[in-house]
């Protein structure tokens, strides 16, 4: 049933995961090849001390990439449910409805941390190759609350397509702005580098509310 | 006989607008009821409280003796849904679809679906999106064959449907149906597509039951009466006669009453009616008089 379920979802999402890879692999290609040439134009030398003593950071081009991953994600799965509102029909399947909508959500989850991975791993890989491991963790320690944000955005996604109100979605949408807006406040690399464990908690805050928007469908509520 | 489905006292408002009040009404195992009811009478609102999608006012609907709002996964499995538009998930093809539900049902039987299939010429690898209504109304019916429920639910089942598809759906459930024991409870707007289908008929008006009664029953005791009188309609006594309408002296009616009490009453009335004509009703002829035109 489990498999069924999943199989589900992936028909859903997998156009969508696979424009997604494409995007974030052209652009992961497109930012080491930038640094690549400027590694050869101005001397590795000179591009750690710009890294260290400008503080800039290299690999700003993926600040978005997780946040669209996971709206985009959530919108696949979620809005082929809303058409006339179809979630009745997983709704009904002989499967327990908070069940059922954990597997959902836990298979987006699964899909956002994939992708989050493979370009953490390549950051991580990429950046170890070419510089010291301080620049290395900078670099993980930055892009750690965009992956983040993507993972929240995710969720708020699901949150406001299960919810049956307009009224709610609205709202529910101003919070999930507030609540990703606060993986951005700040570009500087490594700004978040205390507040970790803060960040985890905003990530997954909007992941508790949405076994109350599926009861509120599950009972019909209406605008 | 054992009961399938049970609604006791139920009561639904939207906002202040009365759905229904302390509706009541069963239907034992292996009986197919109509719900019948013009527009907004609240048929798909009752099939979502029995689904468990829209939570009452008031009252009680079990289902197999299990609240219909907390229905478990092993009544789920023994419960075929037709969605109001034959709805059905618009990104999947019929290979796909039929493989995701045959994971949810141990009595699953694949060769109905794709035996309907072939018949309507839909190939496997056709998305639901992409087929019209008639297409897609058989891919829900061949889904519910295949899952081989104990009780079938249908919301709207002729919904867009031209008369061969009606007659194939309709002639697909009755086999179904009737040879396996199944317990069925449909709403259509083709009142005349049930008559030939359903055991009892529950016609539904804004708030209340109008009559539930066997089909046969209704049918042969509601009668439409005609006269011609130069009385007003006034004179007509309410509790006896339904939806009375005056045309040029012409005086059509219904009742419940036989030929006889009928001359009776109007005598009493004092109501002149040498012309009376009783005439037998089709299923919509009586869904009309007992509802109204308008």
């Amino acid at each position: 049933m489990y498999k069924a379920l999943l199989y589900k979802e992936f028909l859903k999402t997998r156009k969508t995961i696979l424009a997604l890879a494409l995007v974030s692999i052209a652009t992961h290609i497109y930012m080491y090849a930038k640094i690549g040439r400027s590694m050869r134009l101005v001397g590795i030398d000179h591009l750690w001390e710009v890294i260290i003593g400008r503080n800039i950071f290299l690999f700003g081009a993926i600040t978005f990439i997780p946040l669209v991953a996971g709206i985009a994600i959530g919108l696949s799965q979620f809005v082929p449910e809303l058409r006339n509102k179809s979630l009745r029909l997983s709704l009904h399947l002989p499967v327990k409805e908070s069940v059922a909508v954990a597997t959902f959500v836990g298979y987006g989850t699964i899909v956002n941390v994939a992708l989050s991975a493979l370009s953490l791993v390549s950051l991580t890989i990429f950046a170890s190759i070419y510089f010291p491991w301080e620049i290395t963790q900078r670099v993980v320690q930055t892009t750690y609350p965009w992956f983040a944000a993507g993972l929240c955005a995710y969720a708020i996604t699901a949150w406001i397509c299960l919810e049956p109100t307009w009224t709610r979605r609205a709202v529910n949408g101003l919070i999930g702005a507030g609540l990703v807006n606060l993986m951005f406040i700040t570009s500087d690399p490594g700004a978040y580098s205390q507040a970790i464990g803060l960040v985890a908690l905003i990530a997954i805050l909007p992941y508790a509310f949405i076994a109350e928007s599926t009861v509120r469908f599950k009972q019909g509520v209406q605008d | 006989m054992e009961t399938i489905i049970e609604c006791k006292n139920l009561t639904h408002y939207y906002g202040a607008r009365c759905i229904y009040t302390n509706l009541n009404f069963s239907i034992p195992k292996g009986k197919i009821l109509g719900l019948l009811g013009k527009n907004g009478t609240g048929k798909t609102t009752l099939i979502n409280i029995l689904m468990g999608f829209l939570k009452p006012h008031s009252g009680k609907c079990t289902i197999f003796n299990e609240p219909s709002h907390n229905l478990s996964a092993q009544t789920k499995q023994r419960i075929g849904l037709l969605l109001e538009g034959h709805l059905q998930y618009s990104f999947m093809n019929i290979e796909q679809l039929e493989r995701f539900y045959a994971a949810f049902y141990p009595s699953w039987r694949r060769e109905p679906f794709y035996e309907l299939m072939s018949k309507l010429k839909i190939a496997p690898g056709q998305r639901v999106n992409r087929m019209s209504c008639g297409q897609r109304s058989q891919v829900a019916l061949g889904l519910i064959l295949a899952q081989n429920a104990d009780l079938l639910i249908l919301d709207d089942f002729s919904m867009g449907l031209d008369p061969g598809y009606r007659r194939l759906f309709i002639d697909y459930l009755n086999q179904y149906v009737k040879a396996e024991g199944k317990t069925m409870l449909l709403t259509s707007h083709i009142i005349q597509d049930l008559e030939n289908l359903i055991d009892d008929c529950i016609v539904l008006d804004y708030g209340k039951i109008l009559t539930q009664l066997p089909t046969t029953e209704l049918l042969n005791n509601f009668k439409r009466y005609r006269f011609n009188t130069p009385q007003s309609i006034e004179a007509l006594p309410n509790e006896a006669f339904f939806n009375s309408e005056k045309n040029k002296g012409n005086i059509e009616t219904y009742s419940f009453f036989t030929h006889e009490e009928v001359k009776y009453i109007f005598s009493k009335s004092g109501i002149q009616s040498e012309s009376l004509m009783v005439e037998k009703l089709s299923l919509e002829d009586a869904f009309i008089g007992l509802t109204g035109k308008y």
